[in-house]
């Protein structure tokens, strides 16, 4: 499963991402680390296709002119070196302009986003899966908000469950229920995966 | 069914012996109620029932090795309760303290869980009060406890220690947690309960507790108790003496006092 895909620039700058798995930590720290990674690795392995496993999943790094291509995933079988380079030439093709005016303004290349998700196949991102940050105990749930702490609480008794279990047990809407639950994901007390029967979250 | 802890910020306040009287008082007046010893540094509930020891406690529902008909004992039979008084007790043996007490946030997280299921278990099957017998100031197990009450019920004791101490819980704890309180004063020296010192106290109370918390009441500190030694509910063996006369009126508080709202199925 492809994790994520990034393009830094010269100086080891990450101008765009694509993050499907938001389990990776944070954009900007993980930007870091792949800078650090890619300036690395073309300084010990050279300008080809390069491969670093790190942390149970695999960074390849690629140049293409001015930019460097950066996909990580969790198995090197899911990477060619064609999927580099369709990657890398196309962000050149649509931004080439914005590359060589440097302009500072980073959110005109979010467009290539549509080009990445064709890329990536679907299944990779419907399988993305968010684990929580911390547990959620009695602790946790002090520091969580009111609004959110009645899923909180049906979440915790049964560990793991979809939205609409949780809409039934608090007798509101489902659409109210996927807020909730999300706001706790996003909040890292609950995890989200995809499976068969759909979305569920987990503690 | 109502679900409340009595809690309290130091040890020592008359926590256990407040929940084993009023457990059974609840269930003399024809109530179903389950009483669980979450005070697991310290378990004493076995002591007041004299109870022998037993192969199975409470933790081991919390660690998922036993279900709640395993580990819940119905007192009401051998001491002829109306009501049933199912009573969970918490493992006193020092291996026991010592491994809850290495117990990590996950651990904690699943006891939660536990006790959550329980309590919807416990409501199904037509209890009315469920008590929890918290672990004093601010530990996994007590604000476990917390977390799953309806309200909580804090004994605290006329000094300032419990003063500063309650003030804290109410505004680092209860308040966040958006839990309502009732705060009660045992063990108070009787010339407290006397002019001119009630006023005093009174008004001391009223300006530190009026804006947190809603006062229950007072017990005041009785002989008969300490010469129970911890071995005896007075409720059972002495139902006329004045500790459990005032007990008698925080029952009827709690009685008064209204159920979970808003909430599906009782609560979650």
């Amino acid at each position: 499963m492809i994790r994520a895909v990034y393009i830094l620039i010269e100086g080891g700058i990450c101008i765009y991402s694509r993050v499907y798995d938001t389990a990776l930590a944070d954009s900007m720290l993980m930007s870091s680390f792949v800078s650090a990674i890619t300036t690395f690795s073309r300084e010990a392995m050279g300008d080809e296709l390069r491969g670093i496993e790190s942390g149970g999943h695999f960074l390849f790094v690629t140049d293409h002119d001015k930019i460097s291509t950066v996909i990580v995933a969790d198995t090197p079988g899911e990477v060619s070196s064609s999927v580099m380079d369709y990657i890398g030439v196309s962000f050149l093709s649509m931004f080439s302009v914005h590359l060589q005016h440097q302009m500072s303004d980073t959110s005109v290349y979010r467009s290539f986003d549509e080009v990445i998700d064709r890329i990536v196949p679907q299944k990779a991102i419907a399988e993305s899966r968010v684990d929580p940050r911390e547990p959620l105990d009695a602790l946790s749930i002090v520091e969580v908000p009111r609004s959110v702490r009645d899923a909180a609480l049906v979440l915790l008794r049964r560990q793991s469950l979809q939205a609409q279990q949780a809409a039934r047990e608090l007798s509101i809407d489902i659409n109210e229920a996927v807020e909730k639950l999300e706001r706790l994901v996003k909040l890292g007390k609950a995890g989200r995966k995809e499976t068969i029967e759909g979305v569920v979250y987990f503690i | 069914m109502k679900c409340f802890t009595l809690h309290s910020y130091k040890g020592g306040t008359g926590k256990t012996t407040i929940a084993a009287n009023l457990a059974v008082m609840l269930s003399q007046m024809g109530r179903n109620v389950a009483l669980l010893d979450l005070d697991f540094q310290a378990p004493s509930l076995h002591t007041l029932f004299g109870i022998r020891p037993q192969t199975t406690y409470i933790n081991a529902y919390l660690a998922q090795e036993k279900t709640p008909k395993e580990v819940l004992v119905d007192l009401a039979p051998s001491l002829k309760l109306k009501g049933r008084l199912l009573v969970g007790f918490s493992d006193p043996n020092v291996e026991a303290i010592r491994s809850q007490l290495a117990r990590d946030r996950k651990w904690h997280m699943q006891a939660l869980s536990q006790l959550l299921n329980l309590k919807v278990r416990l409501q199904a099957e037509g209890a009315d009060y469920m008590i929890l017998d918290s672990a004093p100031g601010v530990h996994y197990s007590s604000v476990n406890a917390i977390v799953l009450s309806d309200f909580t019920v804090i004994v605290a004791k006329i000094d300032n220690f419990d003063f500063d101490g309650t003030v804290n819980v109410l505004d680092g704890l209860y308040t966040p947690l958006n839990k309502p309180t009732l705060l009660l004063f045992n063990k108070v020296v009787p010339a407290l309960l006397e002019e001119p010192r009630y006023s005093q106290v009174r008004k001391t109370i009223e300006d530190t507790f009026s804006s947190k918390t809603k006062l229950m009441g007072f017990i005041p500190c009785y002989c008969d108790i300490a010469l129970g030694m911890g071995s005896e509910i007075h409720a059972l063996t002495q139902p006329k003496i004045p500790f459990v006369q005032s007990l008698k009126k925080m029952a009827t508080i709690l009685e008064k006092w209204p159920g979970p709202q808003g909430t599906a199925k009782g609560g979650t």
